[in-house]
């Protein structure tokens, strides 16, 4: 008795431990220009500030961590659709191929991706390039718990971010700039 | 030789001496403003201020209600999230935040401690503004007891 009691006591105080060293959890972007300037902006934001943060803003469209989106989403119901390419096994769902650009939408594993290459765009030096990938628990959380199918529950996706490891989740290279923004658990960008 | 100071002269001298040791324990717990700026030219100017940071939201109270309440209405929904902002950075480890390097100015806003240390170098000057996060939760629920609610 007296062991299984200190064996309880110990699997807590490991547990505990293992809760109170979680390292925090980074969202990072990068913008650093090509021009000339060669400007670069990076932005690190610790998660758990960011969850805090999101609920209590109620400006600029941004309501109890939800974000009312203005697009013309109202003929699509991108819910059912997202629903669907989640329960769905890993396919390519959209693939367009054209003069100007190539882009590809699949899902892969528990990530839904999105590639788009325009090689014959407006600058044939550096054609735009674009790569999103999201786990599919954020794009379920990004459309959990809200009451019109305009909005997007950022907070929510947030959350199932942070549950998520280490992940790049969007980069852009186009002729002016590249964009990368991604999740770690470091503080720093590079 | 030991003579015996008069009792007005103790009472002062004990007075003085606690509030010294009030006012540094004050300053260390809710930390101080600082702000460096400095010219990098010859003979440039070189400007320091050290301002303890519980001396900030009582000095509000200088500034015509009018004026505060005009800027108090202006940010009054980013305040609470502010305040969070502020709690909850001072929990975090410390980092950069965000830094924009362009060929004329290097800025970063970094966390440290229970800080916001704020630096921009450019050739001309250096800036540097220390900034408690304890005063920033401070100046934000001034500003929101001075502004009406959304």
């Amino acid at each position: 008795m007296k062991r299984a009691l200190l064996g309880l006591v110990g699997i807590l105080l490991g547990a505990t431990m293992a809760l109170a060293q979680a390292p925090e959890r980074w969202f990072h972007i990068r913008v650093v220009s090509t021009d000339a300037k060669g400007e670069i902006v990076r932005v690190n934001v610790p998660m758990s500030v960011a969850e805090q943060v999101l609920p209590a803003i109620h400006a600029k469209g941004l309501n109890d961590g939800k974000v009312r989106i203005h697009g013309k989403v109202n003929d699509v119901d991108v819910r059912a659709l997202l629903d669907a390419v989640a329960k769905s096994p890993d396919n390519e769902f959209v693939t367009v191929e054209s003069r100007d650009e190539n882009v590809r939408v699949a899902k892969s594993g528990e990530y839904l991706l999105v590639k788009v290459r325009d090689h014959q765009g407006k600058d044939k030096e550096k054609p735009e390039q674009v790569d999103v990938k999201v786990p599919i628990s954020v794009v379920k959380a990004l459309l959990a718990d809200t009451e019109s199918k305009d909005e997007l529950n950022v907070l929510a996706a947030l959350q199932a971010l942070k549950a998520c490891g280490d992940l790049d989740l969007v980069t852009v290279t186009d002729k002016d700039q590249t964009v990368r923004i991604w999740v770690d658990s470091r503080n720093t960008t590079d | 030789m030991i003579t015996k100071m008069p009792p007005v002269v103790a009472g002062l001298l004990f007075v003085t001496g606690t509030t010294v040791v009030m006012g540094g324990v004050m300053t260390y717990n809710a930390g101080a403003v600082r702000v460096a700026v400095d010219e990098n030219r010859p003979g440039g100017d070189h400007v320091h201020l050290f301002v303890p940071a519980v001396m900030i939201p009582p000095a509000m109270n200088l500034i015509p209600e009018k004026e505060l309440q005009k800027h108090a209405r202006e940010i009054r929904p980013w305040l609470p999230a502010i305040k969070i902002a502020s709690k909850e950075l001072a929990k975090c480890p410390d980092g950069i935040l965000v830094e924009v390097i362009d060929p004329n100015e290097h800025v970063t806003i970094t966390k440290r401690g229970r800080a916001l240390e704020i630096d921009v170098k450019s050739p001309d000057e250096s800036v540097h503004v220390t900034v408690p996060l304890g005063m920033v939760y401070s100046v934000a629920e001034k500003l929101e007891a001075n502004s009406p609610p959304v």
